[in-house]
């Protein structure tokens, strides 16, 4: 192994997290909220469309604060100065942005719904159409057992008959 | 008699790939004719296996399969193993579907045949060994009869050989700006839960430690979500402080956990987690969450975490650093723990479970 190294010298104690300061606690939610999003597991049985639809409802959301890190200070400055002058903007951009991405999410579990629903009157159907087939071809069994030994072969027909129902 | 060894995946450097070599050496050292055979073969490591195609196994001759994946290897061993061939099982565990239904999912069905072929081959095999004790109850639930626990064979005296000089050169003088380095190994899968990582270690560098770095090193088998990770690190302003590092090879590897100062594992689903082992091994005290098979390799010589809320781990990792008594204490408990994962020592155990099956059988 190489030559042990120095550990992190500027690790300061731990602190209580009601002793972060607003900006913090606000960062701190942030970052809470994301791994709510990313942390959700499909369900047993759940399937790509309820998969999707959750994708969708989770990015319907828009965030109007832009990351404005940056390595350079004035980097950092202009991002911040640009964040602050369009924000106004940004807003009514993204109210709307968020009501169509609601909206989608919302036509698209009707639709989804929809054709559920629609698969299960389908398969319902099937189920019926099996039954009746079944049911027809008893009914032709039965009708056959039941049915009269057939009579002698039926005599061919003369040739005249047949010239006469060319005629 | 002959035992051979059969993998869907057959890579260089990976965790099955080294385990099946030295299985194949132990047995090759008690006289036993042994070969190893994939379903995909890595070319850099063709030598040392075939496509499982050319095998032919005869009668009284003994399989074992490494289950971790869906393979058509199951299939074609379900036919053989009715003539008369002894079918044997090393279960590295299957990940459970429902974390890739939403990022790839078709890795996610692939993972469901995977699971229901692990069921299916239940009855047929005589004696199924897991890489730990969480693998060897998903096991017996699955209904194998006769189980084992044989511990994953890793080569730790492979982790002292000299790391990259570049990178070491360059991870160092990163290091020297200060800060702390956070480290986690493994594949960028939704099971090992990066994301968790990248929030405990945002709300790490914001509150105690703003010059603070993450390596995360790992190809991605779910690249949206290594997508996803990308975008988070954005949107958590983060800038340069994550480096997703894949293609690492094992010097560069051994670099990383040089100038790491602390493994932090947040996966909720782990058979074994070499990364984990290899962590304990080169002294790098490790913070993870308690779950799956983690907790039975850290054996408590890691800081073992119940909740995994961002906050919760910052604290957790910040009051570690900052406490050098207990930094040395778990590291010193870690390097026995480690010890008693060693190679001699795993695979000694695991000869004794084979050869004693052996006799049972009659085969030896």
């Amino acid at each position: 192994m190489a030559d042990p190294l120095p550990t992190a010298s500027d690790t300061r104690q731990a602190k209580p997290e009601s002793s972060l300061s607003a900006v913090d606690t606000r960062y701190l939610a942030q970052i809470r909220g994301a791994m709510a999003r990313f942390g959700r597991r499909s369900e047993p049985g759940e399937s790509e469309v309820d998969s999707a639809l959750a994708d969708l409802a989770d990015a319907a959301t828009i965030d109007v604060e832009a990351p404005s890190a940056s390595n350079r200070r004035a980097g950092r400055a202009a991002k911040q100065g640009i964040k602050k002058l369009t924000r106004w903007y940004l807003r009514y951009i993204a109210q709307q942005t968020t009501v169509l991405g609601q909206a989608a999410t919302r036509l698209g579990a009707a639709l989804a719904e929809r054709t559920d629903r629609l698969e299960d009157t389908t398969s319902g159907l099937s189920d019926e159409l099996a039954r009746l087939r079944d049911r027809v071809e008893r009914l032709e069994r039965r009708e056959a057992e039941t049915a009269e030994p057939p009579g002698p072969p039926p005599k061919p027909a003369s040739p005249g008959a047949e010239v006469d129902r060319r005629a | 008699m002959r035992i051979d060894q059969y993998v869907p995946g057959f890579a260089k450097h990976d965790a099955i790939g080294n385990h099946s070599l030295q299985i194949r050496s132990l047995l090759r050292g008690q006289g036993i004719e042994s070969d190893i055979y994939g379903e995909w073969i890595d070319p850099r490591v063709a030598s040392e296996a075939r496509h499982y195609r050319e095998a032919r196994p005869t009668r009284g001759d003994v399989v074992i399969y490494h289950s971790s994946t869906h393979s058509s290897i199951v299939d074609w061993l379900l036919d053989r193993a009715a003539p008369g061939v002894t079918v044997l099982s090393d279960y590295h565990n299957i990940t459970p579907s429902s974390y890739f239904r939403r990022w790839e999912p078709a890795a996610a069905d692939s993972m469901d045949l995977a699971r229901a072929e692990f069921e299916r081959m239940a009855p047929v095999v005589s004696l199924a060994m897991a890489d730990s004790q969480y693998n060897e109850k998903d096991l017996l639930a699955a209904g194998y009869g006769r189980t084992a626990t044989a511990h994953l064979l890793v080569d730790l005296e492979e982790y002292h050989r000299a790391p990259d000089a570049r990178t070491l050169e360059r991870l160092r003088r990163q290091k020297a700006r200060g800060g702390a380095d956070w480290l986690f190994v493994g594949r960028i899968a939704p099971n090992k839960c990066q994301h968790d990582i990248i929030g405990a270690f945002a709300a790490y560098r914001r509150v105690f430690d703003p010059a603070a770095r993450l390596t995360l090193v790992g190809g991605a088998t779910a690249v949206r979500y290594l997508r996803a990770l990308e975008q988070l690190t954005e949107r958590l302003e983060l800038g340069d402080s994550v480096t997703f590092a894949d293609n690492v090879a094992f010097p560069a590897l051994l670099a990383h956990f040089a100038t790491a100062d602390v493994f932090v594992c947040l996966s909720e689903h782990e058979g074994f987690c070499v990364p984990v082992l290899e962590a304990m091994e080169l002294e790098v005290p490790v913070v993870a969450f308690d779950a799956a098979a983690v907790p039975e390799t850290l054996a408590g010589t890691g800081v073992l975490l119940g909740d995994k809320d961002p906050w919760a781990v910052a604290v957790a990792v910040a009051e570690l650093l900052a406490d050098g008594d207990r930094r040395e204490r778990l590291v010193a408990a870690a390097r026995d723990r480690a010890r008693e994962l060693s190679l001699p020592v795993t695979s000694a155990a695991l000869l004794r479970i084979l050869t004693g099956w052996l006799a049972e059988a009659g085969l030896s």
